[in-house]
């Protein structure tokens, strides 16, 4: 009998046989660590524990676990200041072991925490950090997801080019993932800084070709969020604006 | 009217006109950059609120403010009395009655005790006077019209001609998520409208391209295990500034509230487990309607969850499967959950035994005691009487079964509720077999408790030692019956949600 026969006993469900076991023997890193799987009452307790006697050692994927584990139950508990300390060591630990995918969704929810606890100027770098490295590593899905965020918080510091740039990331992404929705709204967004930059026909061809392009996807509710930002341009224009302007466009091709 | 209204009057008539103006002008002469001047960020913002509908939306606010005044300086002194009829629900007639009862769900709960057994559920409908102000009945309403947004929505343009609507394409990867989009179908509803937020709070339904996201974003934030998905359903739950900043208008900011909520369900998982579920999770209003249904099947003694599901969805018949159905969706059963109102307490069963009689070992005391049983006709030497079984001392088993009684006949109601939920998501989803195994199931656990409850008052006025064992073993039947109306509700939900993926899992592409 081993703590590897226990590992696999909790991977079948049998996890009251391996807690019986566990309860037996000497409170080493590896035990408090399954223990606490184990266990269901007072799990908070049971995670830290486990953090705390895997962050002894190097750093390794139990202790990735019990830290992903204790965040969890941080976040249930309201417990902001742990769970700010957790994020910042499961990001640490997943740079140290090379857990990428791991590290870019830590780094992502750490950005998210600080925004919602009302500090986006800390919240920026990680934001930000949490987009590139999605880029880079190709996570088109936190590329979008993330990518919404940051634009959204951009646009509003009038950051137009960051913007535009940004938004041809997730327009990228989207058209991966098939997700006609990000495409639609990252083109809205585009089409908006050019019609700040004075380029109306471009900021309307830029609508039209989305529109073409997502009628021939039957892309329905994508396309209706193309079709409300012209909707929206031309009241803001005038109707006599927008014709004159889709006439030019359709002249021209 | 006095000489100073009529001033006021004019005064704000003034202002209406010149806002009127402005407006015009705004919708003719956006700020643009002009060109060889350098772009900074703070000419930018400007620029972007001209580029969004924020001033349009603010011109158009203060008109109806000032619209609102001068309708309130017309009716000012008006007042007249207004007739209203309301219609009372049973626990306001309950009160007016005088009518109070111990138990403390009877008023609410229509599977309770005496909805068994019929009961008079009618509304009632009562008159009552009260002097009201015309004006105040108006502003409530435009507060009710300014809700649904239509009160300030600008003209809709006719954009049909420019980029005509398809069919609906094949879904693919993330198009596959399809709740999000049940917000975006209605054009007029995604244009030009405001994103302040006093006026974001009214907004609700889950066809509002605000409200939706929202009620996603809560969903998964509560439910998921993935800490990413719920910090994205964080952020939408409570939505985030950033997702709501007005520049790119309202229709931007409705699709950056979309995408993150598609994000947020192809982060946690397929979409035919995942989609569905949330979709489950949006239809909270289905309880209320099957409650109602069963306040009229309660009556007539017929509280069936089959019977309560066919007469809410006006069916004939409810689809059922022949093959095995598939695995349960943990997470749609979840769902349902959450559309149900929360479990029903439960007292442990237990008997209210009296302590035993303490034997006086003071030699004085005794012997007084002694004293005062012969003068008062006992025999001082008799020995202390048998205990027996008092209605105090069964009173919490029976208070526990009557409990059991109540959950039974709610969770009827519970089991109708999800499978309306189901129904309404996938009208395919099989149901009538999961249903009557409920039923089933529930009519034995019934019998059971009854039988419990016999049992305890059987034992009633008999010595306890010779009943102790039976009521022990009533106490243990009790807690059995708690424990399969548990199990059973949490294997019904997840079965229920597992349906949904009937004819769904073929249509995945």
């Amino acid at each position: 009998m081993n703590l590897q026969t226990v590992r696999t006993w909790i991977a079948s469900g049998k996890r009251k046989e391996a807690l019986d076991w566990l309860k037996d023997q000497s409170e080493t890193p590896d035990v408090l660590l399954l223990k606490a799987v184990c266990i269901d009452v007072d799990k908070n307790l049971h995670w830290q524990r486990a953090v705390d006697a895997l962050s002894q050692r190097p750093a390794s994927k139990d202790l990735l676990l019990a830290l992903g584990q204790g965040i969890s139950q941080a976040r249930k508990d309201l417990n902001t200041p742990l769970l700010e300390t957790y994020l910042l060591q499961a990001i640490d630990v997943a740079t140290t072991i090379g857990e990428t995918i791991q590290r870019i969704h830590w780094i992502a929810i750490l950005g998210n925490f600080y925004l919602r606890q009302g500090q986006p100027d800390k919240a920026m770098l990680w934001l930000q950090q949490s987009v590139q490295l999605s880029i880079v590593h190709q996570h088109h899905l936190v590329t979008i997801g993330q990518g919404t965020i940051l634009a959204g918080i951009w646009f509003g510091q009038g950051e137009i080019n960051r913007v535009s740039a940004l938004s041809l990331s997730i327009e990228e992404a989207a058209i991966q993932r098939h997700n006609w929705i990000a495409l639609a709204t990252a083109r809205n967004t585009r089409a908006s800084c050019l019609l700040i930059r004075k380029q109306e026909p471009e900021a309307f061809q830029v609508l039209m070709d989305t529109g073409d392009f997502l009628y021939a996807k039957g892309a329905v509710a994508a396309l209706n969020l193309i079709k409300a930002r012209l909707g929206e341009l031309h009241l803001l224009l005038g109707q006599e604006r927008t014709r004159s302007i889709i006439q030019q466009l359709k002249q021209a091709t | 009217m006095p000489a100073d209204a009529r001033q006021q009057h004019r005064s704000l008539e003034q202002q209406r006109n010149k806002l009127s103006e402005q407006l015009q002008e705004q919708l003719q002469t956006p700020e643009h950059y002009e060109e060889g001047s350098e772009l900074d960020n703070s000419k930018a913002v400007r620029m972007q609120l001209h580029s969004g509908n924020e001033a349009i939306q603010d011109l158009l606010d203060r008109l109806d403010n000032i619209d609102s005044a001068l309708s309130d300086l017309d009716l000012e002194g008006n007042e007249e009395d207004l007739e209203e009829e309301v219609e009372l629900d049973v626990e306001h007639a309950a009160s007016i009655k005088g009518g109070t009862d111990d138990s403390p769900d009877d008023d609410e709960d229509p599977w309770a005790q005496e909805y068994f057994h019929g009961g008079d559920g009618d509304p009632i409908l009562i008159k009552r006077k009260r002097k009201m102000r015309k004006r105040v009945t108006q502003i409530i309403d435009s507060k009710e019209t300014m809700s649904d947004k239509a009160f300030n929505a600008p003209p809709m343009p006719l954009v049909d001609d420019i980029l005509p609507t398809p069919k609906q394409g094949v879904r693919t990867g993330d198009a596959r998520y399809i709740a999000p989009e049940m917000a975006l179908k209605d054009l007029s509803a995604l244009i030009g409208h405001s994103l302040k937020p006093e006026e974001l709070r009214h907004r609700h339904g889950s066809d509002d391209p605000v409200r939706l996201p929202v009620e996603i974003g809560k969903f998964l934030e509560a439910q998921s295990s993935n800490e990413l998905v719920a910090s994205w359903g964080a952020i939408l739950g409570s939505p985030d500034p950033s997702l709501l900043t007005p520049q790119g208008g309202f229709s931007t900011a409705s699709g950056r509230l979309a995408t993150l909520s598609v994000c947020s369900e192809a982060m946690q998982g397929p979409p035919n487990e995942i989609d569905t579920a949330v979709q489950l999770a949006l239809h909270s209003n289905v309880w209320e309607h099957c409650r109602e249904v069963a306040k009229t099947l309660a009556q007539q003694g017929a509280l069936h969850a089959p019977k309560i599901a066919l007469m809410a969805l006006k069916q004939a018949s409810l689809p059922t499967t022949s093959g095995p159905l598939p695995k349960p969706n943990v997470l749609g059963g979840l769902a349902l959950k959450q559309i149900l109102p929360a479990e029903m307490a439960f007292l442990v069963p237990s008997l209210s035994i009296a302590p035993e009689k303490k034997i006086e070992e003071e030699d004085l005391i005794a012997q007084l005691d002694m004293v005062l049983s012969e003068f008062t006709g006992k025999d001082p030497f008799a020995p202390p009487s048998a205990p027996i079984v008092t209605q105090e001392m069964i009173q919490p088993a029976l208070q526990s079964t009557n409990h059991l009684l109540n959950a039974l006949g709610r969770t009827q109601v519970e089991m109708a509720t999800a499978s309306v939920a189901v129904h309404r998501v996938n009208p395919q989803a099989p149901l009538r077999s999961i249903l009557e195994h409920c039923d089933n199931i529930l009519r034995k656990v019934a019998r059971k408790t009854i039988q419990a409850g016999k049992t305890l008052e059987n034992a009633l006025h008999q010595p306890f030692f010779s009943q102790k064992e039976v009521l022990e073993q009533t106490l243990v039947d009790l807690i059995d019956c708690h424990q399969s109306l548990l199990s059973l509700k949490k294997w019904a939900l997840m079965t229920f949600a597992s349906g949904l993926q009937v004819n769904i899992d073929a249509g995945d592409v």
